[in-house]
Order: C-alpha cells, then sequence, then structure tokens
C-alpha cells in the first residue's frame, strides 16, 4: 500500500520534530557539542600544520581549508552513520500502522542537512571572523557540490539501513571499513600536491570530489584537474535508486 | 473492510524449521467485532499486526479500505525523555489531528494533571497505561485492534475507560485478542480461530470458543 504524499509529509514532518527534541535532550550542551568537535579538528589540524610545516596546503588561511574538509567529511560521516541506524532506533514507532520505516529514513536526512547547516554557519563564522580567514568565492558552487555529497550519503546511509534490517553488525562493519576515508578525501591535502600517477586512484573515492568541489567554490584559484562532479553525481543518483529499491524489496523482514 | 488474498506468513525457528502462522488464506473481513482465539503462539498477535499493515506477508497482499487504530493502550512508543504533552502532540501529528485538541482530550481523560508537563521516566506505569488508553480514546477509526485488554487504574477510572470505549463502538469495530472468555463474550459477535496456520471463522462465539478448546486437547504442530 502506498501511502499520499501529505500522510508521509506529516509523519516526516512530526518525526523530524521529535527527533530534534530528543537527540540531544539527555545532555545540556547536546547542541554544542555537535559545533565543538569540527572546530576542535580544525583547530588541531591548525596547530599541526604550523608546527611541522608553517603554512596551509592551499592558500592563506589554515582554517578555511581545514573546515571546507573536516565540514564536508563530516556531512558524510554523520549522515552515513545516522541513516543506518533510523530503523533501530524508531522501532516502536513502526506499531502506530501510519508510519512507514522509510519515513524515517527522510526525518534523519531532514534532520541532520539542518544540523549540519547550523554548524557550517557557526564554524565559518567562527574562522572568517576570528581566524581571518578569506570569504567563499562561489557559494553556490559550493552549496551544490555539498548537496551532491548529501545525495550519496543519502544513498549510502538508506542501503546500510536496509542491510541492518537484516544484519544488525554492519553498522560497526561499515564504520570500521569507511574510517580511512578521512585519510583518503582530501580533508588535509589537495588532490593536486598527490604524485599524478597517484591521483587517478584516489579520484575513484567520490567524496575526494565532494571536498573538492566544495574548495573550488570557494576558493577563486584553486586548481584540481580531476574534479568531476558528474562522476559524484552517478554516484549519487546510483545509491539512492539502489537504496530505495532494496528498501522496497526487504519490508517484510522484520527488524530485529 | 479488509481483504487477504492468498497471505501467507511464517517465522523461522532456531532449529531451522518453520513456523506457519498463516497459510494462503483469502478472506474479506467485514465491519464487525471480531474476537480471535488461537493457543500461545499460534500466531494471534501476528495476525493483528498484519491487518494494521505494521508488519507485510510473506506473499500474498492484504489491502485496507478502512482506518486502523495502533495496538489500544501501547505505550511502547512513548519517549521517556519527553514530556506527556509532547509524546501526545507527536501521535496528534502524525495522524493529522490537532494537536491541542488531543492534548485537552486526553488531559481531560488520563486524570494525571501537572505530570503531563513531566518526563514520561518520571511516570508510575499506571500512569502511562492511563495516558497510552487516554491517547487511544482521542481519535476515530474504523476498527480498533486489540491485544489483551487490560485493566488500567482503579474501579472508577476502569467504568470510565469501559464506557469510552464503548461509545467508541458505536460506530467502530474491534478486533480482539484475548484469553479471557467474558471478555470477548462483552465486545465480540463472532470468533475466529487460528490453528496450525489456518483462520476458521465462526458466525457464531460460542461455537468458535468451542473450536478452540477441542483444539487445545491436540497439540499443535511445531509448537
Amino acid at each position: 500500500m502506498t501511502a499520499p504524499l501529505t500522510m508521509h509529509a506529516r509523519v516526516v514532518g512530526a518525526l523530524v520534530l521529535r527527533e530534534a527534541r530528543v537527540r540531544h535532550g539527555r545532555t545540556q550542551f547536546g547542541y554544542l557539542w555537535a559545533i565543538v568537535e569540527p572546530v576542535f579538528y580544525v583547530i588541531m589540524l591548525s596547530a599541526l600544520f604550523s608546527a611541522f610545516r608553517g603554512r596551509a596546503p592551499f592558500g592563506d588561511s589554515m582554517g578555511v581549508f581545514f573546515a571546507t574538509g573536516i565540514l564536508t567529511y563530516h556531512l558524510f560521516r554523520n549522515l552515513t552513520q545516522q541513516l543506518g541506524g533510523a530503523f533501530e532506533a524508531n522501532k516502536p514507532l513502526f506499531n502506530y500502522p501510519v508510519i512507514q520505516q522509510i519515513d524515517a529514513v527522510f526525518a534523519r536526512v531532514i534532520l541532520e542537512v539542518a544540523s549540519w547547516s547550523l554548524i557550517v554557519l557557526v564554524v565559518m563564522a567562527f574562522v572568517i571572523l576570528v581566524l581571518d580567514g578569506p570569504l567563499p568565492n562561489d557559494i553556490l558552487q559550493c552549496v551544490m557540490a555539498s548537496a551532491l555529497v548529501i545525495l550519496m550519503a543519502s544513498g549510502i546511509g538508506l542501503i546500510n539501513a536496509v542491510i541492518r534490517r537484516k544484519y544488525f553488525a554492519w553498522g560497526i562493519m561499515f564504520n570500521v571499513a569507511t574510517s580511512p576515508l578521512l585519510f583518503v578525501s582530501c580533508v588535509f591535502y589537495t588532490l593536486e600536491s598527490i604524485p599524478s600517477q597517484f591521483r587517478w586512484y584516489l579520484a575513484l573515492n567520490p567524496l575526494v570530489h565532494g571536498v573538492e568541489g566544495v574548495r573550488m567554490g570557494y576558493y577563486l584559484n584553486y586548481r584540481s584537474s580531476e574534479l568531476d562532479l558528474g562522476y559524484l553525481l552517478w554516484w549519487g543518483v546510483g545509491s539512492v535508486f539502489l537504496g530505495l529499491f532494496l528498501e522496497r524489496f526487504t519490508r517484510s523482514i522484520e527488524l530485529q | 473492510m479488509i481483504h487477504f488474498r492468498n497471505v501467507s506468513k511464517r517465522y523461522a525457528t532456531t532449529s531451522g524449521r518453520h513456523k506457519v502462522i498463516m497459510e494462503d488464506l483469502s478472506m474479506d473481513i467485514p465491519r464487525i467485532n471480531i474476537g480471535i482465539l488461537g493457543h500461545n503462539g499460534a500466531g494471534k498477535s501476528t495476525f493483528l499486526r498484519l491487518l494494521a499493515g505494521t508488519i507485510l506477508p510473506d506473499s500474498g497482499q492484504i489491502t485496507r479500505r478502512a482506518k486502523v487504530s495502533w495496538p489500544l493502550g501501547f505505550a511502547g512508543s512513548f519517549h521517556r525523555g519527553l514530556t506527556g504533552i509532547e509524546n501526545i502532540r507527536f501521535v496528534a501529528r502524525i495522524y493529522g489531528q490537532d494537536t491541542e485538541r488531543v492534548v485537552e482530550y486526553v488531559r481531560e481523560f488520563a486524570e494525571i494533571d501537572d505530570f503531563l508537563y513531566m518526563p514520561v521516566l518520571t511516570y508510575s506505569s499506571g500512569m502511562v497505561a492511563r495516558l497510552a488508553f487516554g491517547l487511544s480514546m482521542s481519535m476515530n477509526f474504523d476498527y480498533y485492534l486489540v491485544d489483551e485488554i487490560m485493566a488500567v487504574g482503579d474501579q472508577r477510572f476502569r467504568q470510565k475507560s469501559q464506557e469510552a470505549f464503548n461509545t467508541k463502538l458505536a460506530k467502530s469495530n474491534v478486533i480482539m485478542v484475548s484469553h479471557q472468555d467474558s471478555v470477548l463474550k462483552q465486545y465480540c459477535d463472532v470468533g475466529a480461530v487460528l490453528h496450525n496456520g489456518r483462520l476458521t471463522v465462526c458466525d457464531d462465539l460460542q461455537q468458535a470458543m468451542d473450536l478452540h478448546s477441542e483444539n487445545q486437547k491436540h497439540p499443535a504442530i511445531g509448537a
């Protein structure tokens, strides 16, 4: 039975409100923590590079360079992890016939993107105002590259959630398997700085194009000869369709 | 009406075998009060969840042209960190109801006063049950699904609950699982017996109860 769109919309809306209230409810500084983590990374990386290298991998501002990398990486990591747990976390709610399991995934996409956007505003304000970083050159391109990362992370997150219907341990396995992404996604170096014979391999990682795409928009004179946002788009479209397809045909599996 | 077309449902057991809950069931469920009987583990609760659509059959199709409730008095969805009011508002929202109307109804009904503004984790189990029952009564459904009616609260509150439910049943129907014959007799017009994957519908409730007692004498397959 396919529920009418308005029903999905109001269920997703109610879930967003509920989760927003619940998510950081237990600790008083819950929302603050979500901002502290990326700021901490930016400061730590800036300090490390100041000590050992003296200047940023690109541009004059370490803050901007690391923030663009870390924030884009966090967008992917948080979305895939949060969506992966969407079914388990909301299991009791599926006793209400009006709530479809996929609604919980949509709600988490909205919630994650909203809170990430807020974090980006705060972190970038800190980097620009306090660390004296430059303003973005082409915000629209930054938004577009981020949107492509959101699309792909949503698709992969949905696939994760579907796999976890049957194999609970998949969540941990995925986290372990993707933990090297922090090091192979151009978070603290540029793709151009990689020797050309390895560059092609690194460019197979779709997240590289997300990070490089954001920087391409941020900096006026950023160079990235391998950047291919179309490649990232295909990953996004492919994973979303695969996720929706798998979700549709595994609905009779009961959550463990 | 709820229509079952060739519906099958089975569960894998730990021994690698399958327990058949429902085998190729086709039937139309009319707007009538139905009591479901069956021994423990026959799949009565599973049948209710198939009716509600909260689980799907392995094969076959179930179509609903009716509003089916969540299990009467279900409280498992309440988030313990949220207040009673926040939990009520959530359910009102997913059903597209006026949140303030529902809150007012439940406030009136549950009689837990200021606890409505406290997190559910501070409630006694009786208070949770009153909140849950009040919420079930605050909206209208074509079918109310009942998995064992729990008596909630003191004599006065029980009477109030029963009156509210009886009022609902003027326009709604009930599909009920219960082991208490007296409860079934009070609410149900017909009986359906679930046994070894087959559902037998009897137009007379007493007939269903007799069949059920007869089934009890024979060991169930796979149980």
